[in-house]
């Protein structure tokens, strides 16, 4: 790494600390602390959400998912502003005028302890792996693709954000969120400009659009031809709509790192529009973040270009060793590189031939035919590069599985980026991981202070006790999941975090709309529902994860599977069913009875 | 002679009270009309992107 490009990450790491921790001196009370004195004006809440929500595997894999594959990637965001509407004008109102410092404050007032304890429970057990995950997974990138040694970016990122997290609370979380937020779009632009300015001129924006076009990268819907497909494929028009929709409906409802964000807001409205920027914003943001990968890659048809991009690790490594193994493995990447070079000059014929074509504004057979003949030499790239991964395994590389297509951005930036401009990105890598590790630092901080110590004490909390020992849980959580990102090495463990969101949230978003639409549902109702849906969701994933025992119980020849995403709208579904059903067993309750009852019987804390 | 007599003063306090009230009604009512277009409007743009990405990806497609 270039000096001007480390003073630049120096630089920025030193003013995002300098940013959170100058917060610590205005904290008066827990309000303050918690929830930022809720004084918080909707764009920098919106910012922070958005920041939370964008972690730095979002950037550099949704980037590699570009290159890849194109646009697909988008139909996981298409549901979002739809799911925002509902979170408007439901959770949002509801949680800011009870006054709570935690989302599960709300389900004490509305069924019982027992119900806010599961909750929260359910929210510290899916949140408290993520820390680590959201650590771990860049600093493998950041290690291969950049050079820097996993456990400084590690330690670096997870002390940081521990202690400017600790010092300034929400305050220091959501301004620097916004900022990080704002440094990861100016990386993004900046990576787009260098991607466009130096693609060849008689290429140019327009030709590189029409190539990904005609190798089918710009293709964005699609509908599944059955149900099957629909449950199986995260990226079709059903999953991004409709799991999606309930994804997104619980992340931002029932997720305590973000509803932490948005109930900083010094109004309701504050609060809704934080969430409204995110259903105008996210799927831009997503669609421009995508089409620097299908930028990238058209960059690389024209400039000098490796067959895969570990290729040049691996022959470093193979000429380290001296055993035979090494020698074959040796010829066999050097006959891979000259095959590349020989496709890649017939993929760059065949767009020539295309773009000529669109020039010369032939008849959509003539261009679908060239389209044809792009894709297949394009197919033949994607075999070399698969070859490439092979041969990583077989040398014995850390990280075989991790895809190829991962390492593009990083690969951009270190090779392709100017002087100065190459800091900027690599701050907007770290600026992305550390707005998604604050966030569930402080947000588990908050609810195993508020919700699980708070209840399990006698006593309501002191105002200064309640800070303190949210500062010590902050600390406690900061340093746990530093150091878990050391331990979680080449597990599936990352995959698993993801998942058990989705195990998780949809139950608990569950609840909280049986908590307001039927009245007859209360007390120990709210628990058993949500125990039932929790429960239901991961039989349904150990079933789904288990083609054998889907033959041994149902018989099935071909075992169906089903995506994340659609967990959200089974945990909905159980616990409003549970729920419904043990209500009718309740006695009718006088017409007031039902509403949500105010911040003072909120539990042990309140921001009212 | 000036004193205000203290059935006058207990009159006058619902009354500011009330159009306290009315007030904050007012401004609750207009909050709600505010945010229920800033919902339908969001509705639309979910919409409008849908078409916008069907049209871009209809334009490149060969």
């Amino acid at each position: 790494m270039r000096t001007v490009d480390l003073l630049v990450l120096v630089a920025f790491l030193v003013f995002i600390v300098w940013d959170g921790v100058r917060h610590g001196g205005e904290v008066k009370s827990a309000k303050d602390y918690l929830l930022a004195g809720r004084r918080m004006r909707w764009w920098a809440m919106g910012l922070s959400v958005m920041a939370t929500q964008a972690s730095a595997i979002t950037l550099i894999s949704t980037t590699g998912q570009g290159f890849a594959t194109g646009m697909k990637f988008l139909h996981f965001y298409l549901a979002i502003p739809f799911a925002m509407v509902v979170l408007c004008s439901t959770v949002v109102p509801w949680f800011h005028r009870a006054g709570v410092f935690t989302a599960y404050q709300w389900l004490e007032t509305r069924f019982d302890r027992s119900t806010r304890l599961l909750a929260s429970i359910a929210f510290l057990f899916s949140r408290a792996l993520a820390v680590g995950a959201v650590l771990y997974a860049p600093s493998i990138v950041l290690s291969i693709g950049v050079g820097i040694p996993q456990w400084v970016s590690i330690t670096v990122m997870g002390l940081l954000c521990t202690l400017y997290t600790a010092v300034g609370g929400a305050k220091a979380v959501i301004t620097t969120d916004a900022k990080q937020m704002v440094v990861m779009f100016a990386g993004i632009f900046a990576c787009l400009g260098v991607a466009w300015w130096r693609l060849p001129d008689d290429v140019g924006v327009g030709g590189l659009l029409n190539l990904a076009g005609a190798a089918g990268k710009l293709d964005t819907f699609h509908m599944p031809a059955d149900a099957r497909e629909a449950l199986a494929d995260p990226y079709n028009l059903l999953s991004g709509l409709l799991g999606g929709f309930f994804l997104f409906l619980g992340y931002f409802g029932a997720d305590q790192e973000q509803v932490q964000r948005y109930l900083a807001g010094s109004s309701v409205e504050q609060s809704k529009k934080s969430l409204l920027m995110s259903a105008f914003a996210k799927v831009p943001m997503q669609f421009v973040i995508l089409l620097l990968g299908v930028s990238i890659w058209g960059y690389f048809s024209y400039r000098p270009a490796p067959a895969f991009f570990r290729e040049a690790e691996l022959a470093r490594a193979l000429e380290r060793r001296a055993d035979p193994d090494a020698a074959a493995l040796r010829e066999r990447l050097a006959t891979l590189r000259a095959d590349h070079a020989a496709r890649l000059e017939e993929r760059r014929a065949r767009g020539a031939e295309l773009l000529a074509a669109e020039r010369a504004e032939a008849d959509d057979a003539t261009l679908a035919a060239h389209a044809v003949a792009l894709r297949g030499a394009e197919a033949e790239l994607a075999n070399l590069r698969a070859a490439g991964q092979a041969l990583v395994a077989e040398a014995g590389l850390p990280q075989p599985k991790k895809s190829d297509q991962d390492f593009a951005f990083t690969h951009f930036l270190v090779h392709e980026m100017p002087i100065g401009l190459a800091g900027l990105v690599l701050a907007a890598i770290f600026a992305a991981a550390m707005s998604s590790v604050v966030a569930p630092i402080n947000s588990l901080a908050t609810s195993s202070v508020v919700d699980v110590i708070g209840l399990l004490r006698r006593t309501p909390m002191e105002p200064h006790a309640l800070v303190r020992s949210t500062r010590w849980a902050t600390v406690f959580w900061g340093l746990l999941g530093t150091g878990a990102a050391f331990f979680i090495g080449d597990r599936p463990i990352i995959e698993q975090v993801n998942r058990i969101g989705s195990v998780v949230y949809g139950s608990m978003f569950g609840v909280f709309i049986l908590g307001r639409f039927v009245p007859r549902a209360r007390g120990k109702v709210g628990a058993i529902s949500l125990a039932s849906g929790l429960l239901v969701v991961l039989a349904v994933q150990h079933l789904v994860t288990n083609p054998e025992l889907q033959t041994q119980l149902f018989g099935l020849a071909k075992p169906f599977k089903i995506e994340f995403m659609w967990f959200n709208l089974i945990g909905f579904a159980v616990v409003m069913g549970v729920g419904w059903f043990l209500s009718l067993f309740a006695p009718r309750l006088p017409p007031d009875a039902s509403a949500p009852g105010s911040a003072g019987s909120a539990g042990s804390a309140s921001a009212a | 002679m000036d004193q205000q007599p203290p059935q006058e003063s207990g009159a006058t306090e619902p009354t500011a009270r009330s159009a306290a009230a009315a007030a904050e009604a007012r401004e609750e009512s207009a909050g709600a009309s505010r945010s229920r277009r800033m919902m339908v409007f969001t509705l639309a743009w979910g919409v409008v992107t849908l078409v916008l990405l069907w049209w871009f990806e209809q334009s490149y497609r060969r």
